[in-house]
């Protein structure tokens, strides 16, 4: 089932003087039960697809559907709504509120999207994959970033959303637990029917991924999902 | 709530301080208030004890009881219908070897008039001929008076007997010493203008005055009280501008602190939170502050209130004080809302890299 389509998607920085395009006619579509690695070189414009695809960044022109939806049109309080309820975001940086321990990052999950989370089962199943079910009393500053990084990704699972989008999610982890953690994105992904869009510049992790979405100069196109060196 | 009351948790240094100063400043407009009300209740005890409605003064005397004069022929003329004819003096009060001085304000009563069958003794009886006194309890609490002491307003002036205290009964900032129409009048004039008395006092609507005399309202004739205005200016003055500091001081520090959280509040904004739940985050900690603050301040106020001398005119109302707490709080919340257009304008594509 189509689950996100991009259609001729621009993006263009700047004002008339002078203009930047981070994104070109950029066609892209991803079904549900997929995982989708992002990936291309640095400043190749893979931000900015994650940012309009998830209603933070406008597209300056084309179309933007998830889900049957004209998300592209979306006035930003209903993105957030949106967002809210079948987007979840794991990022680089800045994931998790400082003064918040482990256990209350969740529970303000709880408070501002009050149906439909996790069940208790799952999320202590998932953080003792992620080991992280001893760290609940810890504050974010008592933790490595890799375990940072997996509370991120468990927090990011937490509303249950339908689609996860990804920037470097593995990036602060270990070789074990990065495969561990795209292991269990893709368990995610086959099982529950989700959507996982990862940006990742880790080769390894292509193996795990069922498309590639190689984005260069502001062009996307989908290649051989075994094309590591393209990474 | 949530998210102020784990945040003030974590960061308790911080806010400490930030509620330090709010506690100064709250315990700095409590102070000045029970001053304030002190002063002006000392200036006006004495009048607002007798309930009345109207005083007809000399019309030459501007206002002020300490320059009017009626007679005894003006009197007469006058409504007698729920009145009763006062005799001011300003004098010190002293025992009979001339010592402890006190500055007083001696007021002569009728005892058939209903300001002296309305005295509330709280100790002794109300005076019942030209030889006894009646006076402010605080001539005994502070000054050192006691009761069924003899005491005398001038060198060569007759001598009287306290014989009971009334209590919260000052006018001028100085203590009343109630006695009969008579004896202050013969004090004050000597024996050859006796029945001239300050001022009539009534529980009840003058129309007409009588030649050479002014009728007003009992509350304009307070506000006439020399300083009375002035004074109770200058402290609403200060209050207001201290609750205008409280604002811009909670309104820095939370723009300040939001500042510093811009990056969270992005990645809340990526996963979908509200303005409107962030906002109250921000609200909630001035609240949280505030309350806290103005707690503190009340419980050193209350200390205070205990701890100062009687001689020293604060009055701690509550009700006042309550009034005051609620703008405080009101003023934290108005602070509380200044950094809102800065969480509402945060990009929540900031949390996120890339270009």
């Amino acid at each position: 089932m189509r689950k996100i389509e991009l259609t001729n998607v621009n993006k263009v920085f700047g004002d008339k003087m002078a203009t930047t395009t981070a994104l070109e006619d950029i066609n892209f579509s991803a079904n549900s039960g997929e995982v989708i690695a992002i990936t291309g070189p640095s400043g190749s414009g893979k931000s900015t697809f994650m940012k309009i695809l998830g209603g933070i960044l406008s597209a300056t022109s084309g179309g933007i559907n998830i889900d049957g939806s004209d998300y592209g049109n979306m006035n930003k309080k209903q993105q957030s709504k949106f967002r809210l309820e079948h987007i979840g975001f794991i990022l680089q940086v800045y994931n998790l509120l400082p003064y918040l321990k482990v256990s209350d990052q969740f529970k303000l999950a709880d408070k501002v999207k009050k149906s439909k989370n996790i069940g208790t089962e799952t999320f202590s199943k998932w953080a003792r994959a992620l080991k992280i079910d001893d760290l609940m009393n810890n504050y974010p500053d008592e933790l490595s970033g890799g375990q940072q990084q997996r509370v991120a990704i468990l927090r990011a699972l937490y509303t249950n959303p339908d689609i996860i989008l990804a920037d470097e999610p593995t990036a602060a982890l270990d070789g074990n637990m990065a495969v561990k953690s795209m292991q269990m994105l893709q368990d995610l992904a086959h099982r529950e029917n989700k959507t996982v869009i990862i940006i990742t510049h880790d080769a390894r992790l292509l193996k795990y991924v069922d498309k590639n979405y190689r984005i260069v100069d502001g062009k996307g196109q989908f290649i051989d999902v075994n094309n590591a060196e393209l990474v | 709530m949530f998210l102020s009351l784990r945040e003030i948790k974590k960061s308790k240094f911080r806010y400490s301080l930030i509620c330090l100063v709010i506690v100064m400043i709250a315990y700095l407009i409590f102070i000045l208030t029970a001053l304030a009300n002190g002063l002006s209740e000392a200036n006006r005890q004495a009048i607002d004890s007798w309930n009345a409605e109207k005083i007809v003064l000399n019309s030459d005397a501007n206002g002020s009881l300490d320059q009017s004069t009626i007679t005894a022929q003006q009197a007469k003329k006058a409504s007698a219908d729920k009145r009763a004819d006062i005799t001011q003096m300003s004098a010190n009060v002293q025992t009979l070897s001339e010592g402890n001085k006190v500055g007083s304000q001696v007021i002569g009563l009728n005892k058939k008039q209903f300001i002296y069958r309305d005295l509330k003794i709280v100790k002794g009886h109300n005076f019942t001929n030209d030889n006894e006194v009646v006076v402010d309890q605080s001539l005994l609490e502070t000054d050192g008076y006691h009761l069924g002491e003899k005491v005398k307003f001038s060198r060569n002036g007759h001598v009287f007997k306290i014989v009971g205290t009334v209590k919260n009964n000052q006018l001028n900032v100085a203590p009343v010493i109630y006695a009969t129409n008579d004896a202050v009048q013969t004090e004050k004039f000597g024996t050859d203008m006796n029945h001239t008395i300050s001022a009539m006092i009534y529980r009840s609507d003058v129309k007409k005055a009588v030649d050479g005399t002014q009728i007003m309202n009992i509350e304009d004739f307070i506000q006439d009280i020399p300083g009375y205005s002035a004074q109770n200016s200058t402290f609403e003055f200060m209050i207001a501008f201290l609750l205008l500091i409280t604002l811009v001081v909670i309104s820095i520090f939370l723009y300040v602190l939001t500042m510093q959280k811009i990056p969270y509040f992005a990645v809340l904004k990526v996963q979908g939170v509200s303005n409107g739940y962030l906002a109250i985050n921000v609200i909630s900690n001035a609240l949280i502050l505030s309350i806290v603050g103005v707690v503190i301040s009340g419980l050193l106020t209350f200390l205070t209130s205990i701890s100062m001398p009687a001689a020293v005119p604060m009055t701690f109302d509550i009700t006042l004080m309550g009034a005051v707490a609620v703008m405080v709080i009101l003023m934290s919340i108005i602070g509380g809302l200044i950094p809102m257009r800065t969480v509402a304008k945060i990009d929540p594509a900031k949390a996120m890299g890339g270009s």
